[in-house]
C-alpha cells in the first residue's frame, strides 16, 4: 500500500494493471432462469398468504366498541350550544350510555377519536412553537412567529402555549362508569398518565425552569391560548405534575395526527381496580362528558372508542386484506409466468444444445 | 482602378514592408464592437480573463435550465410564507454543482491558454529595416516579410517572394492541412524570383514594395485569386505562390514570403468550425423528459392549488378558528402561496443530485477508457484518452463512422513487399512486415534497412546478373521516376512528390540500383557499385488520366530505351505481341491483388535512333503550339512513344494498414456501424485503401458520380436505385446487391450538392442501403459538410475519426470525435472528444465502452427519475387528505437525504461497474451493439414508462400507509417514517433487480445505503440534535419508535413489494422469455474474421493504382528542356495577359 509509482521511464502512462481500473472486478452475476424466478414467486406468495392469514386472526381477537356521541342523546343540547362560540364558556355536560355483551379481557385503552378535523393542515401543523414547549423561559414569553395569529393576543400579551394546534385543544372530559346489575355504579378507573411516549414527556416538552416558582407565577405574563377555559399550569386539578406544558393531553394532542379521521387516547384502564382485574366486564356502562369541543363548524364528528390491542395494535382490517390482496396479486403473476414459461420459456430450454 | 478591383472580387490590399499601415488597421475589438479588418496572429481559443471569469461562468451555468430552476426553487424556499421545506436543502447542492463545474471549465481553459501562448510564442523571421529579427509569430502583421527555415512551420498565408532552391522553388509539408504526407512543390513568380535573388536577400527583400490584391479571406485551401502590382507591372497569382499556415517548409533552406493573410483569416482558420458545446442524443432526450416533469409539477401544483383555494373558502365559510390560518383571510391569495409551496415541495422529483451525479459518471466513465490497458499503446506511452468527458453514452450509440484515411487507417508508411520479375514472383507478402526476416545487404554500401522483403534468390540472380530482365527492371526503377536525391552524411536520401515512388526508389536503393542524383540532363545511378550516367532525353508525365509514366533515357552504351510503369490495365494493353512472361506476371498481379498490395507494372522499349528523332522534333514542335490543342497532341505523341513495350515486371506495395483495421471495420460493419472514408486523397488511392481494408467488398459494385447523379435527378431516386442495380447482370440477387454498392465520391461533385441541397435526403437514403461511402479529395470544410449531411438526415449518431490538422473541422462536428494521437502536431488530438492511439483501439472503445456506457447510463437515468418522482409524487396524493396545504409527508432531512445517502451509492455503483456481458463477449457479438442504436433503452417511450412506473409507485407509497394508518392513533411523524421507510425498501429492491453485475462495491454500497437511512433517522431524530435546534428537528424521537414497532414494518414492506411488484414481474417475464437468447451470448463464438477472402478473377484489374501527389505530377519542373522552355512560354503568356489586364 502506498505506493509510489516511478512516474518516468518509457512507461510512465502506462494504466494500472489493477481489477478496478481494468473493469475486470471480480462480481456475481446472477443467472436467473426460470427455475430460480418461479419457486421464487410461489413462495413468495403463500408467505404473504399466510402473514395476512395471521394478522386476521389477531385482529379477529381483539374486541372494540365505539361510540359517537356527537349529537348521542342528551349531548345533542351540547352540541347544539357548542355550535355559538361566544356560549364557549358555558359548561355543559350530557351522559352516553353503552353496553358490554362481551367483556373486554386485558388492558383496555380509551381512546377519543374526531372525523374530518384536519390537523395535518401545513400552516396548522406549523403553528407551534416546540422552543416554547421545550420550556426555553426567552422564548416562552416571545413566541416564534410561526406561531402567528396565535402567538399573542390583541394586547400583546404571548400566548403560551403558542400557536394553533395548542389553542384548538381537544377539551372534553370524559368519566366512565359502569352499572353493575345490581344497580349499583362503580366509576371506572382511567390512568390518565403514561399515554405519551418516553422522549415527547422527558425531551420535547419539559416546564420552565421554577427555580422556587411556581408554575403559575413562571407562567406570569402569559395568557393561555383564546379557546382555553383554563390556564395551561392547570390544565389537571388532580395531579399538580400533570400540569404545564407536560399535561399529557396537551402532549398528545400536540402529537398531530396524519389524516383527518384519527384517535388520541385518552386513558387506560386501571386494572388495579379488583373489579377491572381482567379487563372491562360485561354489563353497562355510562360515560359522562364534559361536552367543551366544538364540532360543527369542521362539519366533525366525535366519539370514544374502547378496545382491546395486540401486538399488531387494535380493529385494523386493512394491513390483513392488504397482505392477502398483494399474495394473489403474486400468485396471478406466478401462474402466468408459469404459463408463458410452458409456451415459450421451454423452446429456450431445447435450444441448449 | 480600385472599382475595377472590386469587380474582380479582388479587393484584399497588402502593402509590403510596410508595417505602419497595416498596424492602423488592424482588427480590435472591445466587447461586442470590432473595427479594422487585418486581424492579428494571435490564437485565442480561451474564454476567460480574470476579470470575466465569475460573470460569464455563471452566466453560462444559468443557461442551463437546470441551474435556474433550481435558483427558483432556493429563491422560494427563502420567503417564509411559502417555504414547505427549509432553503439549505437545495442552495448547498447548488453551490457544489456551480463550483464545481466553474472550477473544471475554468481548468480546461488554463489548459487552452497555455497551449494557445505556446503556439503565439513560436519564433519566426521577421524582416525589421533591411535584416531579420527574431519575433514570435503573434507579433507578424499583414504586410511583414518572413523568411522560413527548413522544416519551420509556417506562421500565416504568405506569398512565396524567394527562396534558396533554384527557380524559387520550395516543397511544403501540407499533412496538416490535407493529411497527404507527400511534398508539394510552390514556386515564386520569376520577376520576384529574378528580382529578389541577384542582389543581397535583405536589402531587395527590404526594398520590395509591391502590392498585393486578392480575395477577402475565405476557406477555400486549393485556390487563390490575386495579383501583385511591382514595378509598374501586374502579375497574377495562383495557389501555386502561397504558402499557408500550418504547412512545413521542407527540403528548402530559406524561403521569403511575404504575409497576406494572419490570424483568423488564414485559410486554415477559416477551416476550423467554430467551437461547439456538444451534448449527448440521451441528455437532450432526458433534458425535454426533465422539462415534462417540471411542467407537470407546474400543472400539478396547479390543480392543488386550487384545491387549496377551494378548501380555504370552505374553511373560510365556516367560523372555525382554522380560518385564522388563511392568511389575509384570502382564499384565492391562499391558493396562489399554496401554489409556490407545492412547487417547492414537488422539486425534488427533478433534484439536483441527479446532475452532479450525472457528471461524476461521466467522468469515471471516462476515466475507464483511459486506464484501459488494452487500448494503451506501448510504442508511443499513450494511454486513451476521453477529452470530452460528457459523451461516453454516445460511443455506445453510433451509427456512422466518418474516417480519415491517411494515417487513420493507413500508417501512411509504404513498403516495397514483392515483385514479380519475368514471371517469378519474390518475396512472400503472408508474412507480415514485422516477421520479415531481414536480407543480408551488406555488400550494399548504400543500403540503409527498411526492405521488407526476403527473397536472396532476387539478390543472387541480380548480382549474378544472371537474368538480363531483372536487371532492367531494377534500372527501370532506379532511372523511371521523378524522385530529388539530396545527400546527408554519404547517403542518398530521396524526397517524392509521390510516396510510392519514394518507395520503389528506396527498394532499387537497397538492392543495389541506387539512385544518386539528377541534373537537369542527366541521372545517375549505381549500379551494383558500376556509376553509370544516363542521358534523360524525354520525361513522359504522370496524369491521372494516362495513369502512367515514362522516361527515355540514353544509357551509356548509347542505346535509346523508354522505361515506362504505370497501372496494370495501361501498361498491358500497351505490350508487344507475344510479350513473354505476359501469363505469368497476370497470375502474379492477381496474387498480389488478393494480398492487397498495390501494384504497378514496369516495362521497356528499346527505341530505334530514327523513331526518336522523328519524335523528338515532332515534340519540340508541338511544344510551341497553343495551350488547349498542345496538351492532345502531346498526349497523342507519348502514347506513340510508349509502344510495343516489353514486361518486365510488377512491383507490389503495401500500403500499410494500421495494425488491425481491416478486422475493426469488419466488426464495426457487424455492429451495425456504416463506415465512410473522407479523404483528402486521390480517388485510386483511396478505392485501393478500401479495398485492402474491407471496407469494400472485392465484389462490390462502385456507384460512381454519373450514376448516381442520374439516380438523383430522377424523380423517385430508390425505384432507379434498384433499377439500375437490377441492370447489372451479377446483381443477381437483390439482397446481395444491396450489401455490396459503394458510392465513390469526389470532392469537386460534392460540391453539386451544397447547391442542391434537395439532395441530401435522398441520397442519405440511397446510402443508408450501400456497404459504403468513399469521398476522395474533399476539403476540411467539405468532410465537416458531409458529416453535417449525415447528421441532418438520419437520426444516428455520427463519429468522426481522423489525425490531422485538416480533420479538426469534421471532428468538431461530428456527435463525437475521435483524434488519433499517432502523429506530431496532435491538432485533431486537441479538438476531439477523445483520443486514441490505434484505429482499432475504435473496437473497444465503441463496442465495450461505449455499450456499457450507453447501458449504465441509460439505466441510471430510468432508475433515477423513477425514484425521485416515485418519491416526490406522493405529496399530491397527500395534498387530496390534507386539504391541498403543501403539507410534505417526509421530513425535511429525509428529503434532504434520500437522494444523497440512501438511494445514490447503489445507483452509482451499478452505473460505475454494470455489465451484462463481459468484455469478450461484446467484442465476440457485436450485434449486441444495435440495441444501442435503436436506443432501446434511451428511446423517450422508455423513460415515460419509467415515469409512469414512478407514479405508479407513488400511489402505493401513499395509499397504503394511508389505508393502515387511517383513523387509527398513529400520528403523522410516524406516519411519515413509514413512507420514507418504504421508499428507501422499494427503490432498494427495484436497484437490485436492476443491477446483473455484483462487484464487492454494489453490495457494499447496497448495504450501506440501507444502513445509512435507519443511522441518520436515528441521528436526525435525536435529542441533541433536538434540543440544539428544535425547530429543525422537531422528528425528536419517532424512528426510537416506529422502527420497534410492528406495524410499521409491516406496512413499510408490504409497500415497498407492491411498490416493486410491477417491475419484479416484467424482469420475470423477460428472464423467462430470453432463456435461449443468453445461451447464445455466453456460447457462441463466430467465427474469425476471415482477413484474405479470395475473390473471383477479373476484379484484381481493379486494384492497381498509382498514387501520386495532387494537380499534375512536378515531372515538368524537374526536367527535359522541352517542359522547361513550355513552363516559360506559359509564364510570359500568363504575365502578357496580365499586363492587358493591368493596363485596362
Amino acid at each position: 500500500m502506498g505506493k509510489t509509482k516511478d512516474k518516468s521511464g518509457p512507461l510512465a502512462r502506462r494504466p494500472d494493471n489493477s481489477a478496478f481500473k481494468q473493469q475486470r472486478l471480480p462480481a456475481w452475476s446472477p443467472m436467473l432462469t426460470a427455475n430460480t424466478v418461479l419457486p421464487f414467486f410461489y413462495l413468495l406468495a403463500v408467505v404473504c398468504m399466510l402473514l395476512g392469514v395471521w394478522l386476521l386472526l389477531l385482529v379477529q381477537s381483539t374486541q372494540e366498541i365505539k361510540l359517537d356521541y356527537t349529537d348521542l342523546g342528551n349531548c345533542n343540547e351540547c352540541f347544539d350550544l357548542r355550535r355559538n362560540v361566544s356560549n364557549a364558556a358555558q359548561a355543559c355536560s350530557c351522559r352516553v350510555e353503552f353496553s358490554i355483551d362481551k367483556s373486554l379481557k386485558g388492558d383496555v385503552f380509551f381512546y377519543y377519536g374526531l372525523k374530518n378535523f384536519h390537523q395535518n393542515l401545513r400552516r396548522y401543523m406549523d403553528s407551534r412553537d416546540d422552543g416554547q414547549t421545550l420550556g426555553r423561559i426567552k422564548i416562552l414569553k416571545n413566541p416564534s412567529t410561526y406561531c402567528a395569529p396565535f402567538d399573542k393576543d390583541k394586547y400583546g400579551v404571548p400566548i403560551a402555549p403558542c400557536g394553533a394546534v395548542a389553542n384548538s385543544m381537544f377539551n372534553d372530559s370524559f368519566s366512565l362508569t359502569y352499572h353493575l346489575s345490581s344497580g349499583r355504579s362503580v366509576p371506572v378507573p382511567l390512568l390518565r398518565t403514561g399515554l405519551t411516549w418516553y422522549t415527547d414527556k422527558n425531551v420535547k416538552f419539559r416546564n420552565p425552569r421554577t427555580d422556587n416558582l411556581t408554575l403559575a407565577e413562571v407562567f406570569e405574563g402569559t395568557r393561555p391560548p383564546l379557546y382555553w377555559q383554563t390556564p395551561v399550569y392547570s390544565l389537571d386539578p388532580r395531579d399538580p405534575n400533570n400540569n404545564g406544558f407536560i399535561n399529557e393531553d396537551l402532549i398528545v394532542w400536540m402529537r398531530e395526527a396524519a389524516f383527518p379521521n384519527f384517535k388520541k387516547l385518552y386513558g387506560i384502564l386501571n386494572r388495579a381496580d379488583p373489579n377491572f382485574e381482567k379487563g372491562l366486564p360485561k354489563g353497562n356502562y355510562s360515560i359522562d362528558i364534559s361536552y367543551n369541543f366544538p364540532v360543527q363548524h369542521f362539519q366533525g364528528r366525535k366519539g370514544v372508542v374502547l378496545t382491546t390491542l395486540t401486538w399488531f395494535g387494535g380493529q385494523n382490517h386493512f394491513l390483513p386484506i392488504a397482505y392477502l390482496v398483494t399474495s394473489s396479486l403474486i400468485l396471478l403473476a406466478a401462474v402466468v409466468l408459469t404459463v408463458a414459461w410452458w409456451k415459450f420459456g421451454k423452446d429456450g430450454k431445447n435450444m441448449k444444445e | 482602378m480600385s472599382k475595377e478591383d472590386f469587380e474582380s472580387g479582388l479587393t484584399w490590399e497588402v502593402k509590403a514592408n510596410s508595417r505602419r499601415y497595416h498596424k492602423h488597421k488592424q482588427r480590435k475589438s472591445f466587447l461586442c464592437f470590432t473595427r479594422g479588418r487585418y486581424s492579428d496572429n494571435v490564437v485565442r481559443s480561451h474564454k476567460y480573463s480574470l476579470l470575466t471569469f465569475l460573470p460569464l461562468t455563471l452566466f453560462e451555468q444559468f443557461q442551463r435550465a437546470a441551474n435556474v430552476y433550481f435558483l427558483l426553487m432556493v429563491v422560494l424556499q427563502c420567503v417564509p410564507a411559502i417555504s414547505s421545506i427549509p432553503w439549505y436543502i437545495t442552495i448547498i447542492p447548488l453551490l457544489v454543482v456551480l463550483s464545481v463545474r466553474g472550477l473544471k471549465d475554468l481548468a480546461s481553459d488554463m489548459a487552452r491558454r497555455r497551449c494557445d501562448s505556446e503556439i503565439n510564442s513560436r519564433p519566426c523571421d521577421v524582416l525589421v529595416s533591411q535584416s531579420f529579427m527574431t519575433a514570435q509569430w503573434k507579433d507578424v502583421c499583414v504586410g511583414d516579410v518572413l523568411r522560413i527555415r527548413r522544416d519551420q512551420i509556417i506562421p500565416a498565408d504568405l506569398l512565396l517572394l524567394s527562396s534558396s532552391e533554384p527557380h524559387s522553388l520550395c516543397y511544403v509539408e501540407t499533412a496538416d492541412i490535407d493529411g497527404e504526407t507527400n511534398l508539394k512543390y510552390r514556386q515564386a513568380l520569376d520577376a520576384t524570383h529574378n528580382e529578389l535573388t541577384s542582389h543581397p536577400s535583405e536589402e531587395a527583400l527590404g526594398a520590395f514594395n509591391g502590392i498585393v490584391l486578392c480575395e477577402e479571406p475565405n476557406n477555400r485551401l486549393y485556390t487563390f485569386r490575386g495579383q501583385l502590382q511591382w514595378q509598374g507591372e501586374c502579375f497574377l497569382l495562383e495557389n501555386e505562390h502561397v504558402l499557408l499556415r500550418g504547412t512545413v517548409l521542407r527540403n528548402t533552406d530559406f524561403a521569403y514570403g511575404l504575409t497576406i493573410y494572419t490570424g483568423a483569416d488564414t485559410k486554415i482558420l477559416r477551416n476550423c468550425g467554430k467551437l461547439r458545446v456538444k451534448r449527448t442524443q440521451l441528455e437532450e432526450v432526458f433534458n425535454k423528459v426533465v422539462i415534462g416533469i417540471v411542467l407537470s409539477v407546474l400543472l400539478a401544483a396547479l390543480l392543488l392549488a386550487i384545491g387549496a383555494g377551494v378548501s380555504s373558502y370552505q374553511v373560510m365559510t365556516q367560523t372555525s378558528f382554522l380560518s385564522a390560518l388563511v392568511v389575509d383571510g384570502n382564499p384565492a391569495y391562499n391558493g396562489f402561496l399554496v401554489y409556490w409551496s407545492y412547487i417547492i415541495l414537488l422539486s425534488p422529483a427533478m433534484p439536483i443530485a441527479l446532475y452532479i451525479t450525472f457528471e461524476v459518471i461521466h467522468t469515471i466513465h471516462s476515466k475507464f477508457i483511459g486506464w484501459d490497458l488494452e487500448m494503451y499503446w506501448q510504442q508511443t506511452d499513450k494511454p486513451a484518452e476521453a477529452r470530452n468527458t460528457s459523451l461516453s453514452e454516445e460511443l455506445g450509440q453510433v451509427g456512422y463512422l466518418l474516417s480519415d484515411k491517411t494515417g487513420t487507417l493507413t500508417q501512411n508508411r509504404l513498403l516495397f513487399r514483392q515483385c514479380c520479375v519475368a514471371g517469378q514472383i519474390y518475396g512472400d507478402a503472408s508474412v507480415s512486415a514485422e516477421d520479415v526476416k531481414p536480407m543480408d545487404l551488406s555488400w550494399n554500401p548504400f543500403s540503409s534497412g527498411g526492405l521488407r522483403m526476403f527473397s536472396p534468390t532476387l539478390v543472387e540472380t541480380l548480382r549474378g546478373q544472371r537474368c538480363p530482365v531483372a536487371t532492367q527492371f531494377l534500372s527501370a526503377l532506379a532511372l523511371c521516376h521523378t524522385v530529388m536525391a539530396e545527400w546527408k552524411e554519404g547517403f542518398p536520401v530521396y524526397q517524392a512528390a509521390s510516396p510510392d515512388e519514394e518507395t520503389l526508389v528506396g527498394a532499387a536503393r537497397e538492392l543495389g540500383w541506387v539512385f544518386l542524383s539528377r541534373t537537369r540532363d542527366f541521372v545517375v545511378v549505381s549500379e551494383l557499385g558500376a556509376t553509370r550516367q544516363y542521358q534523360l532525353l524525354a520525361l513522359l508525365d504522370f496524369t491521372s488520366k494516362r495513369r502512367r509514366m515514362s522516361v527515355l533515357v540514353r544509357d551509356p552504351e548509347g542505346g535509346l530505351k523508354l522505361y515506362c510503369k504505370g497501372a496494370d490495365v495501361v501498361i498491358l494493353e500497351r505490350l508487344q505481341k507475344n510479350c513473354p512472361h505476359q501469363e505469368s506476371t497476370e497470375m502474379a498481379l492477381e496474387l498480389f491483388a488478393e494480398a492487397c498490395l498495390r501494384t504497378l507494372c514496369v516495362a521497356v522499349r528499346s527505341v530505334p535512333e530514327a523513331l526518336w528523332e522523328r519524335w523528338s522534333k515532332t515534340l519540340a514542335l508541338s511544344a510551341a503550339m497553343a495551350t488547349c490543342e498542345r496538351d492532345t497532341l502531346l498526349e497523342k505523341l507519348y502514347d506513340e512513344m510508349e509502344r510495343d513495350l516489353l514486361l518486365l515486371g510488377v512491383t507490389a506495395i503495401e500500403d500499410r494498414l494500421q495494425e488491425g483495421v481491416p478486422e475493426t471495420i469488419a466488426l464495426l460493419q457487424e455492429a451495425g456501424i456504416k463506415v465512410w472514408v473522407l479523404t483528402g486523397d486521390k480517388k485510386e488511392t483511396a478505392v485501393n485503401i478500401g479495398y485492402s481494408c474491407k471496407l469494400l467488398h472485392p465484389e462490390s459494385r462502385l456507384l460512381e458520380w454519373q450514376e448516381l447523379r442520374q439516380i438523383l435527378q430522377s424523380a423517385d431516386p430508390q425505384v432507379s436505385f434498384f433499377k439500375a442495380k437490377q441492370t447489372e447482370l451479377w446483381a443477381t440477387h437483390k439482397e446481395m446487391a444491396r450489401a455490396k454498392t459503394s458510392v465513390v465520391l469526389t470532392g469537386s461533385e460534392l460540391a453539386e450538392f451544397e447547391e442542391r441541397p434537395e439532395w441530401g435526403a435522398s441520397f442519405m437514403s440511397l446510402a443508408e442501403q450501400c456497404q459504403s461511402v468513399l469521398c476522395c479529395r474533399v476539403t476540411p470544410a467539405q468532410k465537416a459538410e458531409i458529416v453535417k449531411l449525415v447528421r441532418k438526415h438520419t437520426a444516428s449518431i455520427t463519429m468522426s475519426i481522423g489525425d490531422g490538422a485538416n480533420d479538426v473541422n469534421m471532428i468538431k462536428t461530428a456527435h463525437i470525435g475521435v483524434g488519433l494521437a499517432g502523429r506530431e502536431g496532435g491538432q485533431a488530438v486537441h479538438n476531439a472528444d477523445f483520443a486514441v492511439s490505434q484505429f482499432r483501439f475504435l473496437q473497444r472503445l465503441l463496442l465495450v465502452h461505449g455499450r456499457w456506457s450507453y447501458r449504465r447510463i441509460s439505466l441510471f437515468l430510468c432508475y433515477f427519475l423513477f425514484k425521485t418522482c416515485g418519491f416526490a409524487l406522493v405529496h399530491i396524493w397527500f395534498g387530496i387528505l390534507n386539504g391541498f396545504s403543501a403539507q410534505s409527508l417526509y421530513e425535511t432531512w429525509f428529503i434532504a437525504l434520500y437522494t444523497v445517502f440512501y438511494t445514490a451509492t447503489p445507483v452509482m455503483c451499478m452505473a460505475f461497474f454494470e455489465q451484462d456481458v463481459s468484455a469478450e463477449s461484446s467484442l465476440k457479438l457485436p450485434e449486441l451493439y444495435k440495441s444501442g442504436q435503436k436506443k432501446e433503452l434511451s428511446s423517450p417511450r422508455k423513460l415515460v414508462t419509467y415515469l409512469l412506473y414512478a407514479v405508479y409507485m407513488s400511489l402505493v407509497l401513499f395509499f397504503i400507509p394511508c389505508g393502515v394508518f387511517y383513523n387509527t392513533a398513529y400520528d403523522y411523524q410516524t406516519m411519515a417514517v413509514t413512507v420514507s421507510m418504504a421508499a428507501t425498501f422499494a427503490v432498494t429492491v427495484e436497484i437490485v433487480i436492476l443491477t446483473k453485475y455484483w462487484t464487492k462495491f454494489s453490495i457494499a454500497a447496497l448495504c450501506v445505503s440501507v444502513v445509512m437511512f435507519f443511522i441518520c433517522s436515528r441521528i436526525t431524530h435525536s435529542t441533541r440534535l433536538f434540543q440544539s435546534s428544535p425547530a429543525d428537528y422537531f422528528f425528536l424521537g419517532v424512528s426510537e419508535k416506529a422502527f420497534i414497532d410492528p406495524v410499521v414494518w409491516l406496512t413499510a414492506l408490504l409497500t415497498a413489494w407492491a411498490a416493486v411488484l410491477p417491475s419484479v414481474t416484467s424482469h420475470a417475464f423477460s428472464v423467462i422469455l430470453s432463456v435461449h437468447n443468453k445461451h447464445k451470448i455466453h456460447n457462441s463464438s463466430p467465427p474469425p474474421v476471415e482477413l484474405r477472402s479470395r475473390f473471383a478473377r477479373g476484379s484484381s484489374l481493379r486494384r492497381s493504382s498509382y498514387a501520386i501527389s495532387q494537380g499534375a505530377a512536378p515531372g515538368r519542373l524537374i526536367h527535359s528542356a522541352t517542359s522547361i522552355h513550355r513552363a516559360e512560354a506559359l509564364k510570359e503568356e500568363k504575365v502578357s495577359t496580365s499586363k492587358k489586364l493591368c493596363d485596362i
